[in-house]
């Protein structure tokens, strides 16, 4: 099986480096059969990564440990579905996990694309070959998956205990499908300036590929979130760790890009500045997978060097060189013919938001390969931590959340003064007079309280235009409420999808908010029998549970929480002894309520003393983050959703073409 | 002053707050990241201010009082890993000369702390000790390292945190 497999990634080498050459030597010299045989190509190198990847899932169930990777990440007393996720738990598998996703990804664009953008379709082909060549040439040559053992082990060294867990089985296939997927918008913007058709056709066609990997990136990082929230028992979820940063990166340039498409397709506006975010998207998703497999940056990862660093570097280079040099020749075409009138219109809106999620990726970026530049520089390695972010993109942040209050309702072109009275009075009023609660409430942080009114302005106005939309149908159509707001979404499901998604942002801003701010911990070491206060909270410590699997030996604390006197239930925080790689993990146990997450974390418990000693979190209102991610998910999906209008004219168009073979 | 104009002055007011934030936030929570040789060169240098330390807990240094949740132990230079480049050149050291700094740190060990393990600190050092308010453990196996677990403190603005012993 692991011939197979290694015979696999060796054609499938070969394969989308023929398929490159021939779709762009078909192309340069117009000749068809040669861009047909790209296309082939593409088909090919899908099935075969396709191929690899099977095989390497049956060595894992096969419990195949003479396979050096098979022997790394499992073992036999792994669960099946861990056994499936340590297909992407190793770095080879995962090099081979994203190289798979990225054969999807273009086998689907090259159906998409059987009738349309024939011109553009040998340079996408080109470029989503060449990066899958790039990824297959690092199994091929220098890591390969297959590899064989000189001997074979009786046991393997089991996957890594911290990702066996539920979010961390969902999590990297999210993000990796999040990262792979902004390759079709960077291939399209690639090809639209090869082939200098630089219209909204290529604009169009990546809309929903764009959209896609923002949806798969947000959930990727919301997973992301949650996994260490529920697994790395700090109370937290969010480190500013380089490995969350490389996620979050890519989602802040891909966000700014969804927004300014927007003007380009309206106003024809901000043609180059879409050309870079594109890029920038793409350039980011490499730069993370570097920085998660080369040891370069992080500190911590130095100990992880794998020798891979080099080769996403040049690749990384060559990029940027490649896609600037054609943005640069391709200048005077982007020339665009309308020009920004007011700072009081959406245009300007939009522009300051790409401005603050851009500077939030720049700061992000800055940094995480900060010690990296000091240490060229200067000589010494210095490092920024968590603060340094918090203190920099808090107020970004603030203002973003400010803009997107403003943005829909905002007039295009040239607000006047009246207008802005007329559309703003009432969110302005909801704004301030949430400010005010959260003042009298006790919220004497300042910016607990402008953040606070900031969600709720920006909530207000994204309400009001739920609210006027249906009322005019109302009295339009003469429909019944419910009827009158979903017919209003579908009619124009981007536009009501994306202000569902800034309902989803306003919910996980607030969760960041309340539960950075408001956030109360504390360690202690109780007996049996005796209890804890926290908030509003009594915890009583109810005794030790020992229990003992062949896999793993749990160790459970039985907690009694009381609220007000009242007993709400039991959470049961764990200390996991794993065999295989002989390690202890750290099992939270949380009690989530919409108000607040009790998380109890277990330390130690010495049986002479039947003392335990406990970590406890009070993170409040933490559960609006998930829920926002929930709603989001919703909101991208209703945007995402082919409209009326797509699915006719999807269905007329297959008409003549059907036709047309047939006579 | 034209239309252009005014948004170019607008978009570098915006440009120039950001680069204002990241510089001072910078200059703000900036630490020194040292490995132990490189603190033991001039340790004089770095007493009293923020630093982020690596090094390995020295077998045989630990002391964990579960009760008050107080951990003491020494660190001393990891040494190159066998068959790089730096283990060639690396002179030959006695482990007793290896310079060693005591560490203080309170809080619930991390899951994967242990003697002979690789560690960062981050924290000051007063008088030859370095008091950590962060303690990282790396994990032993290979991709996986990458997936650090922070633990102990958060940063500041949860120290102010509440909660008392209640009998019964």
């Amino acid at each position: 099986m692991s011939e197979i497999g290694r015979l696999a990634i060796v054609l499938g080498f070969i394969v989308a480096i023929w398929g490159a050459a021939a779709s762009l030597l078909g192309a340069l010299r117009r000749d068809k059969s040669l861009v047909t045989s790209g296309t082939h190509a593409a088909y090919a190198f899908s099935a075969l990564t396709g191929i690899a990847v099977l095989a390497l899932l049956q060595l894992l169930l096969a419990r195949d440990f003479n396979v050096e990777y098979v022997a790394s990440y499992s073992s036999s007393t792994l669960p099946l579905w861990y056994t499936i996720a340590a297909l992407w738990g190793g770095m080879k598998g995962s090099l081979l996990w994203w190289t798979f996703i990225l054969a999807v990804c273009n086998a689907v664009v090259q159906l998409q694309n059987r009738r349309k953008n024939r011109d553009q379709m040998p340079y996408v082909t080109a470029t989503m070959l060449v990066t899958g060549a790039f990824f297959l040439s690092l199994l091929v040559f220098i890591t390969d998956p297959f590899e064989r053992l000189p001997f074979t082990p009786t046991e393997g060294s089991d996957l890594n205990p911290l990702l066996q867990n539920y979010w961390m089985t969902i999590h990297p296939p999210s993000l990796y499908i999040g990262f792979v997927s902004t390759t079709v918008p960077f291939a399209f913007a690639l090809a639209a300036l090869a082939t200098g058709k630089l219209g909204d056709a290529w604009i169009r066609t990546t809309r929903r590929w764009a959209l896609f990997s923002w949806f798969f990136l947000s959930l990727g990082n919301i997973f992301g979130a949650a996994w260490a929230y529920v697994v790395l028992g700090w109370g937290g979820y969010w480190a500013w760790d380089p490995v969350e940063n490389a996620a979050f990166m890519p989602w802040l340039t891909s966000s700014a890009y969804l927004h300014s498409v927007m003007i380009q397709e309206k106003k024809d506006m901000l043609k180059v500045w879409n050309m870079v975010l594109v890029i920038l998207t793409f350039a980011l998703t490499i730069f993370g997978t570097f920085l998660t497999r080369s040891g370069v940056i992080s500190s911590v990862h130095s100990f992880t060097q794998s020798g891979l660093g080099p080769f996403f570097l040049i690749f990384l280079g060559a990029i940027l060189v490649i896609s600037l040099a054609l943005l640069f020749w391709r200048l005077p075409l982007l020339k665009s013919k309308n020009e920004l009138e007011s700072v009081f219109s959406r245009e300007a809106t939009f522009l300051l938001n790409n401005l603050l999620f851009v500077g939030i990726a720049f700061t992000v970026f800055w940094g995480t390969v900060f010690p990296v530049l000091s240490e060229w520089v200067r000589g010494v390695k210095i490092t920024v931590g968590p603060p340094f972010f918090n203190q920099v993109n808090a107020p970004l942040g603030l203002a973003l959340m400010f803009l997107m209050g403003v943005g829909p309702i905002i007039a295009w072109r040239r607000a006047s003064w009246s207008s802005l009275k007329r559309a703003f009075a009432v969110p302005v009023i909801i704004g301030i007079g949430t400010g005010v609660i959260a003042l009298v409430l006790g919220a004497g942080n300042f910016y607990a309280i402008v953040a606070f009114s900031i969600s709720a302005f920006a909530l207000a106005t994204v309400l009001t235009e739920f609210w006027k939309g249906m009322r005019v149908r109302q009295t339009m159509m003469g429909e019944a409420p419910w009827v009158a707001l979903s017919r209003l979404i579908g009619k124009n499901h981007r536009r009501y999808g994306g202000y569902v998604v800034h309902v989803a942002m306003v919910m996980i801003f607030i969760g960041i908010v309340a539960s950075s701010i408001f956030k109360i911990e504390l360690q202690t070491g109780v007996e049996v029998g005796k209890s804890i206060e926290i908030g509003g909270y009594t915890v009583r410590f109810d005794g030790i549970e020992d229990e003992s699997t062949p896999h793993v030996e749990i160790r459970k604390a039985k907690l009694a929480v009381f609220e007000d006197g009242e007993q709400l239930g039991y959470v049961y925080p764990e200390k996991r002894f794993y065999k295989k790689p002989q390690q202890p993990t750290t099992e939270v146990a949380i009690w989530s309520t919409l108000g607040s997450d009790l998380y109890t974390v277990l330390g130690t418990y010495d049986p002479d003393s039947k003392v335990g000693v406990f970590q406890i979190f009070l993170n409040p209102m933490i559960s609006w983050m998930w829920i926002g991610g929930f709603v989001m998910f919703f909101g991208t999906v209703i945007c995402m959703w082919p409209s009326y209008a797509e699915r006719t004219s999807e269905a007329t168009s297959r008409v003549p073409a059907g036709s047309r073979t047939a006579s | 002053m034209n239309r252009k104009q005014k948004f170019a002055v607008g978009s570098f007011v915006i440009v120039a707050a950001v680069a204002t934030l990241i510089y001072t936030a910078a200059r703000e929570t900036s630490a020194y990241f040292l490995t132990m040789e490189e603190y033991a060169a001039e340790a004089q240098a770095h007493e009293g201010k923020p630093l982020r330390l690596a090094g390995r807990v020295s077998d045989g240094s630990v002391e964990w009082n579960p009760r008050t949740l107080d951990l003491a132990f020494q660190i001393q230079a990891i040494p190159p890993r066998p068959g790089s480049d730096e283990a060639a050149e690396a002179k030959p050291v006695a482990l007793t000369e290896a310079p060693t700094l005591t560490v203080k740190y309170n809080g619930i060990l991390p899951d994967m702390f242990a003697e002979g393990r690789d560690v960062i600190v981050e924290g000051h050092v007063t008088n030859r000790v370095f008091e950590a308010n962060t303690l990282l453990t790396t994990c032993p196996s290979k991709y996986e390292a990458d997936l650090e677990q922070p633990e102990g403190h958060p940063p500041a603005g949860a120290e102010a945190a509440a909660g008392r012993i209640a009998s019964g």
